[in-house]
C-alpha cells in the first residue's frame, strides 16, 4: 500500500533525477537493493531512502534490504557485534600482495592490490564504502548530489577532519587539487573531468563540473577508483606516504620496510571516525600466494587480502578461516582483433560467435575457479547492477553451432593461429581449457604465455603509445597489430564504465580487439549521460544484445574475489580491490 | 702461502672482471626492453626514455663496464628502480646479505655436525644396515629439489606444528631465539638437500683413511679408535668435506632462490629473482657480483684451510712443509 502522502514529501525535497529514481522503485522496475544502491551514488541518505521504501510499502520481494550485514559483501559492518566479545586492543597482521616497488607508496600513480591496502589506511576517499559492499557516505564526503543533467556534481565535505602530517584541516581546495592530479595522471577520470573541472566553492563545498553528464561520478570518486584517495593540496605526484607521511585516516604509517614491504600502522589519535580498537595493524606482502595461505593456514596472519581456489582451496573448508566474496566482477576478457590482420578468421564476426558458443564455460567455473564464479554472457556487465537487463537468453555452449557458424564463414577446414596471454593467476589455465574446447570444433591455437610486464606492450595493446608498435595504431585501431586473439585479466568494478569505455569504445585505450562500432559508441553515450535508471537499463539492455551479437570479445565468467580472515578476527570490511578497513575490526 | 694467496688473489680479480662484462653485457642483450620491464607495461614513452636514461643503457658498453667498475671500488650501485624504488642498492644487499648469513650460518651450525658425524659413522660402520641406511636417506634427501622439500615442510610441520614457522622472517625485534624459530624450517630443508652430499663426501674420505697406512700403522701402535680417528683419520678424512663446503658456501648465499620464495624469507636469493623479475639491474648487478665475491672468499678460504690441514697441499702451493 503506497502511503501517497509520505511519497510525495519526500518527491519535493530532492531535484529530477532523484524523483525519477524514486518512481522506477514505485512502480517495480528496480528493486530495493537496486533503489538503495543506485540512491547512494546520486547521493540520498539513507533515512531519506528508507522513508521512500516506508511510504511505497514492503512488498518487494527482495528479501536481504540493503542494509542488512552483507555475508558476502564487505564483510560484517564496522558496529556489528561479533561472535564474541570485541576486544580492545591487540594488533591485526594481514598477508597482501607485495607492492610494485616502481610506483612505491604514491597514491595517484599506484597499481597494485598491496599499495591500495597500504595507503588507504591513512589516506581515505571522497565517498567511502557502504556496508552493502558498494559505495556509502563513510568517507570524506557526507553527502553530494548533482544538478539537474548530471553535469555537475557538488560533495559536501565532513567538518573537523584534521591532516595528520601538520597541515592543519582537511578542505574543499585539498579534494580539488587531488582530482586535478587525478586528471594529470589520467587515473580514472579521462573524458569525465577537465583540467579545472574541481573547484573548491567554500572549504566544505566542492563542485565538479564534467565533460559530459554523468550519472557515475561518486563512484569515479570513490574506493572503487584506487588512486583517488584524497591528499593534501600540496601532495605532488610522486610524493609517497614512507617519506611524507600524513593522511586523514584511522592509521598512522608507524614504519614501512620497502624491501619486505612490510608497513606498521598505530592509531590516528584525531581521526573525525572517534578511536579504534586494536593498537596496531601490520601489512606483510608477500611474493608468493601459496605462502601467504600457508601463513593463515597456520595462525601466523590474521588475515589474507586474496587468495585464489588454485592457492588456498584449503581455506575454503578451513573451520578457524572465515571467507568473504566481496561483489566482483573480475573477469579475464578474451578479445579478438576485429580488425587485423585484414581477411584474418577473426575479423568476421561469426567466426568470433562460433569462438564463443565452443567455450565451455561451465568447465572453467568448475574446474578452474572450482565453482567460484559464475558463468558470464559475453558482455562486461555483472548481473548484481541495476540496469543488467536479466531477459537477454544466456548463450550456450554449443559446439555444432559453432561448427555451423565457421561453416557459413568459410572456415570449414579449421583455423590454426597463437592465443596470446600473460602469466598472470589462472589465466594459463584457462587457455588450456580455451585451446581444447576450440580443437574441438577445428580451430587449433596455440597457447602462448608471456610475463605479464612484456604481454601488455607485446601482444595486448601493440599500437598504443606504450606498446612496441605504435605505428600499426591509427584512428579506430588505438590497439593497431594486438593479437589476433588472446586473454586479458580485468579487475573489478563497480560499474562497467571503464569496461565500455576503454575496453571496448573506439580509440579506447584499453580496446585491444580495436573494436570500432558507432552503434556502440553511441549506446555507451546515451548509458553515461542517463541519470536514471530506466535511462540506463535502456542503453545498457542494448549494448549487451549488441555486444551478444557482434562479439569482440568473449566474457566467460565473473570469479569470485576471495579474502579471509581467522574467526578471531571480527569487523573487518574489504572490496574486492584489495582493500581492508581495519577502523570496527577487533580480534579476540 | 703467501704466493699462493697472491696468486688466488690474482685470479679472483680475473674472475670478477669477467663477472663485470657479463653482468654489464646483461641489460644489452636480455630479450626485450629492461626500461618497459622497469617502468611497467603501460609506461609512456617520456617515462621509457628517462628510465633508459637512468640505466646508462645509451651509454655504449665500455663505458658502462667502467661505471660498474667504479661502482664495485666506491660500492655505490646507485639506487633501486623496481625492486624498491628510490633505496640505495647497497643497503637493500647489505640487509639480504645479513639475512642470507644468518640463514647460512645456522644451516652451517646445524648442517655440518650432523653430516660429518653420519659421514663418520657410515665409514666407521662400512656395509653394515647403519651405513645403507645413513647413505640411501641421505641419497633420498638429496633427490628431492630444495623448494619441493621446503613446500613439504610447510604443508606437514609449519600448519599443523605451531611451533615450527611458515615465515623465515621474524616480525622487526624479536629475540635471537625468536629469528632462530622462523628460521628452523628453512634450515631442515637445506639440511635434507646437503646431509647425504657431505656425509657421502666424508664417508668416502674416511674410508680411504682408513685403509691408508698411516691408520693401519695408528691402530697397530696400538691406539684407540677414538684417538686414530680424532689424530689421524678425521685431519685428513674431512678435507674433501671441506673442500666441497668452501664451493657450496657462495651456493648457499646466493642460490637458495626457491627456498627463500617459499618461506618468503628476504635473502640475497631472493633478491636476485626480485631484481631478474622487475629487470632492476643496479641491484640485480649488485647482488651477483656480491654472491660472486663471498664465493671466490669460500673457496680461497676452503684451500687455505686444507693447506692448514694436509702438509702435502702446504707443498703444493708452494710452502714447505
Amino acid at each position: 500500500m503506497v502511503n501517497w502522502k509520505r511519497l510525495d514529501r519526500a518527491r519535493r525535497q530532492v531535484g529530477p533525477i532523484e524523483v525519477d529514481l524514486i518512481e522506477a522503485y514505485k512502480s517495480g522496475k528496480i528493486s530495493r537493493r537496486s533503489f538503495v544502491r543506485r540512491g547512494t551514488i546520486v547521493g540520498l541518505s539513507m533515512p531519506f531512502m528508507g522513508a521512500v521504501i516506508a511510504a511505497c510499502g514492503s512488498d518487494d520481494d527482495e528479501s536481504e534490504p540493503a542494509d542488512e550485514p552483507a555475508d558476502d559483501g564487505a564483510g560484517e559492518p564496522a558496529d556489528e557485534p561479533a561472535d564474541e566479545p570485541a576486544a580492545a586492543g591487540g594488533t591485526i597482521t594481514a598477508g597482501i600482495q607485495q607492492g610494485d616497488a616502481n610506483s612505491g607508496l604514491d597514491p595517484v600513480n599506484m597499481l597494485d592490490l598491496g599499495t591500495y591496502a597500504v595507503l588507504s589506511q591513512s589516506f581515505e576517499y571522497l565517498v567511502g564504502l557502504g556496508d552493502d559492499g558498494n559505495i556509502g557516505a563513510t568517507g570524506l564526503a557526507s553527502e553530494w548530489s548533482p544538478n539537474e543533467d548530471g553535469s555537475q556534481w557538488t560533495f559536501t565535505l565532513r567538518e573537523g577532519v584534521e591532516w595528520m602530517g601538520g597541515e592543519g584541516m582537511l578542505t574543499a581546495a585539498d579534494a580539488a587539487a587531488t582530482i586535478e592530479r587525478m586528471v594529470e595522471v589520467g587515473a580514472g577520470l579521462a573524458g569525465v573531468v577537465e583540467a579545472g573541472g574541481a573547484v573548491a566553492v567554500d572549504d566544505l563545498t566542492l563542485q565538479v563540473n564534467l565533460a559530459s553528464p554523468n550519472g557515475n561520478l561518486p563512484v569515479l570518486l570513490s574506493l572503487f577508483n584506487p588512486q583517488s584517495l584524497i591528499t593534501p593540496a600540496d601532495y605532488s605526484s610522486g610524493t609517497v606516504l614512507n617519506e611524507r607521511a600524513t593522511g586523514t585516516g584511522a592509521w598512522m604509517l608507524d614504519d614501512f620496510d620497502p624491501s619486505a614491504f612490510r608497513a606498521t600502522f598505530v592509531p590516528n589519535p584525531n581521526w573525525w571516525g572517534g578511536s579504534v580498537n586494536l593498537d596496531s595493524v601490520v601489512l606483510q606482502g608477500f611474493e608468493s600466494g601459496g605462502t601467504k595461505v600457508a601463513a593463515i593456514a597456520a595462525g601466523e596472519i590474521d588475515v589474507i587480502q586474496d587468495f585464489s581456489v588454485n592457492d588456498g582451496a584449503n581455506l575454503l573448508d578451513d573451520p578457524n578461516v572465515s571467507v568473504i566474496r566481496p561483489p566482483s566482477s573480475n573477469h579475464r576478457q578474451l578479445w579478438f582483433n576485429t580488425q587485423l590482420p585484414e581477411g584474418g578468421p577473426f575479423t568476421d564476426p561469426r567466426v568470433r560467435q562460433a569462438v564463443c558458443y565452443a567455450i565451455n564455460r561451465q568447465q572453467i567455473v568448475d574446474t578452474i575457479y572450482e565453482g567460484e564464479a559464475v558463468v558470464a554472457n559475453d558482455h562486461p556487465v555483472y548481473e548484481t547492477l541495476p540496469f543488467f537487463d536479466e531477459t537477454q537468453e544466456q548463450r550456450p555452449y554449443d559446439v555444432e553451432m559453432a561448427r555451423q557458424l565457421l561453416s557459413d564463414a568459410g572456415f570449414e577446414g579449421g583455423i590454426s593461429d597463437t592465443l596470446q596471454v600473460g602469466d598472470i593467476g589462472e589465466v594459463p589455465q584457462i587457455a588450456a581449457i580455451v585451446q581444447a574446447n576450440l580443437a574441438e570444433v577445428g580451430i587449433n591455437v596455440e597457447v602462448s604465455v608471456t610475463p605479464n610486464s612484456d604481454f601488455y606492450g607485446e601482444y595486448w595493446c601493440t599500437g598504443a603509445s606504450y606498446g612496441t608498435q605504435p605505428e600499426t595504431s591509427g584512428p579506430g585501431r588505438p590497439c593497431g597489430a594486438s593479437a589476433s586473439i588472446g586473454i586479458v585479466d580485468y579487475g573489478h568494478r563497480p560499474t562497467p564504465d571503464i569496461f565500455f569505455g576503454r575496453a571496448l569504445a573506439t580509440d579506447g585505450d584499453w580496446n585491444s580487439s580495436n573494436y570500432a562500432s558507432a552503434d556502440f559508441d553511441r549506446l555507451f553515450g546515451e548509458y553515461q549521460a542517463a541519470v536514471d535508471v530506466d535511462g540506463q537499463k535502456a542503453a545498457v539492455s542494448q549494448i549487451q544484445a549488441l555486444l551478444h551479437e557482434e562479439a569482440p570479445a568473449c566474457y566467460h565468467s565473473f570469479f569470485n574475489y576471495l579474502v579471509g580472515h581467522s574467526t578471531a578476527v571480527s569487523g573487518l570490511q574489504t572490496t574486492a580491490l584489495g582493500h581492508l578497513q581495519f577502523q570496527g575490526a577487533s580480534i579476540s | 702461502m703467501a704466493k699462493f694467496i697472491i696468486r688466488r688473489l690474482l685470479l679472483a680479480l680475473i674472475t670478477l672482471a669477467i663477472i663485470l662484462v657479463i653482468v654489464t653485457l646483461v641489460p644489452n642483450i636480455a630479450p626485450g626492453d629492461p626500461a618497459r620491464k622497469i617502468a611497467g607495461g603501460t609506461a609512456s614513452p617520456e617515462r621509457l626514455i628517462a628510465v633508459t636514461e637512468s640505466l646508462g643503457l645509451r651509454d655504449s658498453v665500455p663505458t658502462q663496464l667502467a661505471d660498474l667498475a667504479r661502482s664495485v671500488f666506491t660500492l655505490d650501485f646507485g639506487e633501486s628502480f623496481s625492486v624498491a624504488a628510490g633505496e640505495p642498492v647497497m643497503s637493500l644487499v647489505w640487509t639480504a646479505l645479513w639475512n642470507s648469513f644468518k640463514l647460512v650460518l645456522f644451516s652451517l651450525i646445524v648442517m655440518v655436525p650432523l653430516s660429518v658425524l653420519g659421514g663418520l659413522v657410515a665409514a666407521y660402520k662400512k656395509d653394515t644396515w647403519i651405513d645403507r641406511t645413513i647413505v640411501n636417506t641421505g641419497l633420498a634427501f638429496s633427490a628431492i629439489p630444495d623448494f619441493v622439500a621446503g613446500v613439504f615442510l610447510l604443508a606437514f610441520l609449519a600448519i599443523p606444528v605451531e611451533f615450527f614457522k611458515v615465515q623465515g622472517t621474524a616480525p622487526p625485534g624479536s629475540s635471537l631465539l625468536t629469528q632462530a624459530q622462523h628460521l628452523l624450517l628453512p634450515v631442515i630443508a637445506v639440511l635434507m638437500v646437503y646431509f647425504g652430499y657431505i656425509a657421502r663426501v666424508t664417508r668416502a674420505g674416511t674410508i680411504q683413511a682408513l685403509d691408508s697406512d698411516y691408520a693401519r700403522t695408528a691402530f697397530m701402535r696400538g691406539l684407540s679408535t677414538r684417538d686414530v680417528f680424532r689424530k689421524h683419520i678425521a685431519r685428513n678424512a674431512l678435507q674433501p668435506t671441506v673442500a666441497v663446503l668452501g664451493t657450496q658456501l657462495g651456493y648457499l648465499f646466493g642460490g637458495m632462490v626457491a627456498l627463500e620464495v617459499v618461506f618468503g624469507y628476504q635473502g640475497v636469493g631472493n633478491l636476485i629473482i626480485r631484481a631478474v623479475d622487475r629487470a632492476d639491474y643496479p641491484v640485480l648487478r649488485a647482488g651477483v657480483l656480491t654472491v660472486a665475491i663471498i664465493y671466490m672468499l669460500a673457496t680461497l678460504t676452503a684451500d687455505l684451510v686444507v693447506a692448514w690441514m694436509n702438509p702435502r697441499a702446504r707443498v703444493a702451493i708452494g710452502e714447505d712443509a
